[in-house]
C-alpha cells in the first residue's frame, strides 16, 4: 500500500478529477480488505491472547458484513467504469461518500461491541475524515465529520441511558467510564474538537495545493499553446527557406551541369563548396521540419510491419556509403524478431540515422555491428561502431537538440538534430534510447521498441 | 528521341530560370510562366508533354486550383503534371485540406522542394514514359 493513487486504469478516457476519485475509491477498497483482516486479527488477539472481554462473535459478524460491503463497493466501482460514455464524476462522488459513511457505521458497530466510547480506537474516525477532506469538497467533508460525531454521540447516549447494552473492555479499560458524565463530556469534546481541527486544517492545505495546481496547470497550458505557435511558426519559416534553397540549389546545378573545362578550376572549388553547404543546409532544414512535425503531431497511427525487412532495407541503402570507407556492416537479427507495431517510416528513419552516424564516425576499414534481440516484450536494437567514441560527459547531451559533440563540431557535416529526432521517435513509441561509449574504442547506440507499439502520448498522470 | 515540351508554372523566377537552363541542357524544350494567367494562356496555346506546377503561388494555392482545372478537362487526363511544393513537410498541421485530392488526380506526382536535379530528371522521364508506379 505504498502509493495511494495507483495508475492502473487508462487515464486518458476520463477527466483528471474523476480519475483521482476512481483511484481513491479503488485504493480504499484495497485498504479495506486489509482492514477486515486487521479487525479479525485484533479481535482474536485481544480476546484469546490478551483475554480482554470483547464480544468476539459479534465482532466477527460485523467483519463479515464489512467484507460484504466491500464487495459491494468493488462491484459498484466496476459498474461505474463500464459506463464509459457517461461522466463518472457524479457516481464516483456518490460512491466515495457512501464508502466513507458506511465505514463510519461499521466502525461505530465495532466500537459498540468492544467498549463503546471507552475504546481508544475511536480515533480511527479521524482517518476517514482526513481522506474525505482530501478527495471530497469541504462541504461534504464537514457533513461526513458531522455524521461521525452524531454516530459517536448517539452511541454514547444510548449506552449511557442503557437503551443498548454496554460491552465493557474488561482487562484493558477501567470499567464504568461510560457512565461517568465528566468522562463522556471530556472524551466527546476532545474527539469533536480534534476531528474538527483535523478536517479544517486538511481542507485548508488541500485548497491551497489545489489553487497551486490550478495555477500550475494554467501556466502549463499556456506554455503548451505558445510552444505550438512557435512550432507552427518554424514550419512556416522553413517553408519559405526551402523555396530559396530550391532556387539556390537549382542555380548551382546549372553551373555543375556545364561540361568539364567550361568553368575555371579555382572557381569550381568555390562552386563545390557552395553546393556542399547548400546540401547541408537543406538537410538541416528538412531535419528541423521533421522534428517540429513530430512534436506537433498528436496522431500515433501504428501499423504492423516487419522490423527485419525495415532493417535490411536501411542497411541496403547505406551499403554504398559504407563501401566508400571500406566499412563492413554486420547484421545479426534474432530469429524470434519480426513483426512489430509502430510508425514504419519513422523507425526506418531512426535506424538510418544511427547506422548513418556509425558509418560516418567510424574509422576506415572497420566494422559496424547491428544487433537485434527480442527482450522482455520489446525489441532491443544495438548499433556499434569502432570510431573515436564519445567523452563520458557528452553522452547524455548528444540527444539534445542542436547539441554537437566536441569532436564533430569542427566538421560542417551534421545538423545537430539527428539524435534528437531519433530520441523523439523512440519516445513516441514508448521505448528508451541510450549510448554506451568510451573514447578511442567506439560507441554503441541502443534503443528499445515495444512489440505492440504502445504510445506514450497519453496525458501525464495528475 | 524527339524533343519534349515542358511548361513550368512557378512564381519563383530564379528557380524557373535555373530549371529551364538545366532542362535545356538535357534536351527538353522548356517554356516558363511566372503566374497562373500566363501559364494557362501558354498551356492552352501549346499543350506541353509535361507540366511542372508549383502549388503555392503569390501566397495562394493557385497551383492547386490550376491542377484541378486542367484535370477537369477529360482531354488532359493523361497529361503528366509534376507538382512541386515546399509544403509537403508541413502537411498534417493546418493546410492538409489544401492538398486534399491533388495526388489522387490521374498522372499527378508530387515532388518536395528542394529537390536534387537527378531526382527531378528521373521523375520527369518516368512520367513521360508513363512508367511511374503510382
Amino acid at each position: 500500500m505504498q502509493v495511494p493513487w495507483r495508475s492502473d486504469i487508462p487515464v486518458n478516457s476520463i477527466a483528471p478529477q474523476s480519475n483521482k476519485l476512481y483511484r481513491f475509491a479503488l485504493w480504499l477498497i484495497r485498504l479495506r480488505w486489509l482492514g477486515v483482516l486487521g479487525i479479525v486479527l485484533v479481535t482474536f488477539v485481544s480476546s484469546r491472547i490478551l483475554e480482554i472481554s470483547v464480544r468476539e462473535h459479534s465482532l466477527y459478524i460485523v467483519s463479515a458484513a464489512f467484507l460484504m460491503l466491500n464487495i459491494l463497493h468493488r462491484l459498484w466501482l466496476m459498474k461505474i467504469k463500464r459506463h464509459k460514455d457517461r461522466d463518472p464524476a457524479r457516481p464516483l462522488r456518490l460512491l466515495t461518500n457512501f464508502q466513507i459513511s458506511t465505514d463510519f457505521i461499521v466502525l461505530t458497530l465495532l466500537l459498540h461491541f468492544s467498549g463503546g466510547i471507552e475504546n481508544p480506537f475511536i480515533v480511527y474516525f479521524i482517518f476517514h475524515m482526513i481522506m474525505a477532506s482530501i478527495v471530497l469538497s469541504p462541504r461534504e467533508s464537514y457533513l461526513q465529520a458531522g455524521f461521525a460525531w452524531s454516530l459517536v454521540i448517539l452511541l454514547a447516549i444510548l449506552e449511557y441511558l442503557g437503551i443498548i447494552q454496554h460491552h465493557p473492555l474488561e482487562g484493558f479499560v477501567t470499567p464504568g467510564l461510560f457512565e461517568s458524565r465528566i468522562y463522556l463530556f471530556g472524551t466527546g469534546l476532545v474527539f469533536i474538537s480534534t476531528s474538527f481541527l483535523v478536517v479544517y486544517i486538511t481542507n485548508s492545505i488541500v485548497m491551497q495545493s489545489r489553487r497551486h495546481e490550478e495555477a500550475y496547470m494554467k501556466a502549463n497550458r499556456e506554455l503548451e499553446k505558445k510552444d505550438e505557435i512557435k512550432n507552427e511558426y518554424v514550419l512556416r519559416i522553413t517553408h519559405d527557406i526551402k523555396g530559396h534553397l530550391a532556387a539556390i540549389q537549382s542555380s548551382l546545378d546549372v553551373l555543375h551541369s556545364k561540361p568539364e573545362g567550361t568553368i575555371r578550376q579555382d572557381f569550381k572549388e568555390f562552386l563545390d563548396m557552395a553546393s556542399m553547404r547548400t546540401s547541408t543546409l537543406i538537410s538541416f532544414v528538412k531535419d528541423l521540419l521533421y522534428i517540429t512535425k513530430l512534436k506537433l503531431s498528436n496522431e500515433f497511427r501504428t501499423s504492423h510491419f516487419s522490423i527485419r525487412d525495415s532493417i535490411q532495407k536501411t542497411v541496403a541503402h547505406l551499403e554504398l556509403q559504407a563501401k566508400k570507407k571500406s566499412i563492413r556492416i554486420h547484421v545479426d537479427i534474432d530469429d524470434s524478431v519480426d513483426q512489430i507495431a509502430g510508425l514504419q517510416l519513422s523507425i526506418e528513419e531512426l535506424i538510418t540515422n544511427l547506422l548513418g552516424n556509425a558509418i560516418q564516425y567510424s574509422d576506415h576499414e572497420s566494422d559496424v555491428y547491428l544487433k537485434v534481440k527480442a527482450w522482455n516484450k520489446q525489441v532491443l536494437i544495438e548499433i556499434q561502431d569502432h570510431g573515436q567514441g564519445i567523452p563520458a560527459q557528452e553522452q547524455e547531451l548528444v540527444f539534445e537538440e542542436f547539441y554537437r559533440g566536441s569532436k564533430t563540431r569542427a566538421t560542417s557535416e551534421g545538423t545537430g538534430l539527428g539524435l534528437a529526432i531519433s530520441k523523439k521517435i523512440v519516445q513516441t513509441h514508448g521505448g528508451r534510447i541510450w549510448v554506451e561509449s568510451s573514447e578511442g574504442t567506439g560507441s554503441k547506440f541502443c534503443f528499445t521498441l515495444p512489440l505492440n507499439g504502445t504510445s506514450t502520448n497519453d496525458p501525464p498522470l495528475t | 528521341m524527339e524533343t519534349r515540351d515542358i511548361l513550368i508554372i512557378d512564381d519563383d523566377k530564379d528557380l524557373t530560370r535555373s530549371m529551364q537552363a538545366i532542362l535545356k541542357e538535357h534536351d527538353y524544350n522548356v517554356d516558363v510562366a511566372n503566374d497562373t494567367e500566363t501559364g494557362m494562356a501558354k498551356f492552352n496555346a501549346r499543350k506541353p508533354d509535361l507540366l511542372i506546377l508549383d502549388v503555392m503561388m503569390a501566397s495562394e494555392l493557385e497551383g492547386h486550383k490550376l491542377a484541378h482545372t486542367i484535370k477537369s478537362d477529360p482531354n488532359n487526363k493523361d497529361l503528366p503534371i509534376l507538382v512541386i511544393t515546399g509544403m509537403m513537410d508541413t502537411m498534417g498541421v493546418n493546410i492538409r485540406d489544401a492538398f486534399e485530392g491533388i495526388d489522387d488526380l490521374p498522372n499527378v506526382v508530387m515532388l518536395d522542394k528542394p529537390f536534387e536535379t537527378e531526382e527531378l530528371l528521373s521523375r520527369m522521364e518516368q512520367m513521360i514514359a508513363g512508367t511511374l508506379e503510382e
